[in-house]
């Protein structure tokens, strides 16, 4: 009996969205805890990535964040704004402190994930491509590098992007405009022709 | 340019597509119920994006526990805020100060200049002399006229 309560426990958060979640993460609810972090984890988890350059960081800024979120679930306002509007806005602030911090480590060295799918050749190259790619993000402006990841990790419409970034869709825009720009310079001083 | 643009769209997408969350990750998140309790309800959370009709001032003032880390921006602001509402009341207190002074030194100068002007119309209209000199040089007459009388051997009485 209790494993069928559960069970519809379960199968009804797969269903609710992320303010009933919330609502269940301040009851106590892993299960809508852990339903909430298997919608939003990965992402947050690669936006922290692609501005931070840096697996361990990146970890450690998604583990506060979701810290966060079971901690303090029970102040949530639901409505007032979209929950992954708020997590990323977290993951990018805490990104941008950490990297304000004077480092160690080579900004540019980015890791790559391995891409097992295609012809050997295509991959080197593209690989490659991605990897000028990746060290000349790196190397543009904090708040530049965070729009780029906003816009081609989450996949968020300028809108939202801005939202999280807490500036005007307009300065957004032109933020993203300023790093392509950047970016063409860069990779076209590198390779001798621009993209 | 309009490939050039592409390439660079189709490139942006591939470099900085979403890459898998690790196993560690994952297994860190899952023991955050177990090993933290949960705060219980106080304040409410407040959601600056959408909350656009908030002032600066009412922003500030707002509780930020699930924004969490607050940014060197957020830093600056409210160092700048704190700092300009500081000087703006010593510069109001200055105001004050030196407005006070001006006008209690203004108070003086009508109160002496009344008194002066009641002084001058009191003379006028011969109840009291304002020059003193004027009471002496009428006793200097008087006792010039005595010695005069004496010197006739009159008696010393004035008329």
């Amino acid at each position: 009996m209790a494993d069928e309560v559960s069970a519809g426990a379960r199968l009804t958060s797969s269903v609710l969205d992320d303010d009933a979640l919330l609502a269940a993460v301040a009851g106590g609810d892993q299960s809508a805890f852990a339903q909430l972090m298997s919608r939003h984890a990965g992402r947050a988890y690669s936006l922290a990535f692609r501005i931070l350059g840096r697996r361990g960081d990146a970890e450690d800024v998604v583990q506060d964040a979701f810290l966060q979120v079971w901690t303090r679930a029970a102040q949530w306002q639901a409505g007032r704004a979209k929950f992954s509007t708020w997590l990323y806005r977290v993951i990018v602030n805490r990104c941008l402190d950490l990297k304000r911090r004077p480092t160690t480590t080579d900004i540019t060295a980015i890791e790559e994930p391995a891409d097992p799918s295609g012809d050997a050749l295509q991959d080197m190259e593209r690989a490659q491509r991605n990897a000028a790619l990746a060290a000349a993000v790196a190397k543009l402006p904090e708040r530049q590098r965070a729009a780029i990841a906003l816009t081609y990790t989450t996949g968020l419409r300028n809108a939202a992007a801005a939202a999280v970034m807490e500036m005007s869709v307009k300065a957004f825009e032109g933020l993203l405009v300023r790093a392509k720009r950047t970016l063409r310079d860069q990779l076209a001083a590198t390779d001798g022709e621009p993209l | 340019m309009m490939e050039k643009e592409f390439d660079l769209e189709r490139d942006l997408t591939q470099a900085m597509a979403p890459v898998e969350m690790p196993a560690s990750l994952q297994q860190r998140l899952s023991r955050i119920p177990l090993e933290h309790p949960q705060q219980s309800t106080g304040t409410v959370v407040r959601f600056q994006a959408h909350e656009k009709k908030m002032s600066g001032l009412d922003r500030l003032s707002a509780d930020w526990p699930m924004v969490g880390t607050a940014t060197a921006s957020r830093r600056s602001f409210a160092w700048g805020l704190t700092s300009s509402l500081t000087a703006a009341a010593a510069s109001l207190l200055l105001g004050v100060f030196l407005g006070a002074n001006i006008v209690s030194d203004q108070l003086g100068l009508t109160r002496q200049s009344a008194d002066q002007q009641q002084l001058a119309d009191t003379a006028y209209d011969g109840t009291v002399s304002t020059d003193t000199t004027d009471n002496d040089g009428a006793l200097l007459d008087d006792d010039n006229v005595a010695m005069i009388y004496a010197a006739a051997d009159l008696p010393g009485v004035l008329p």
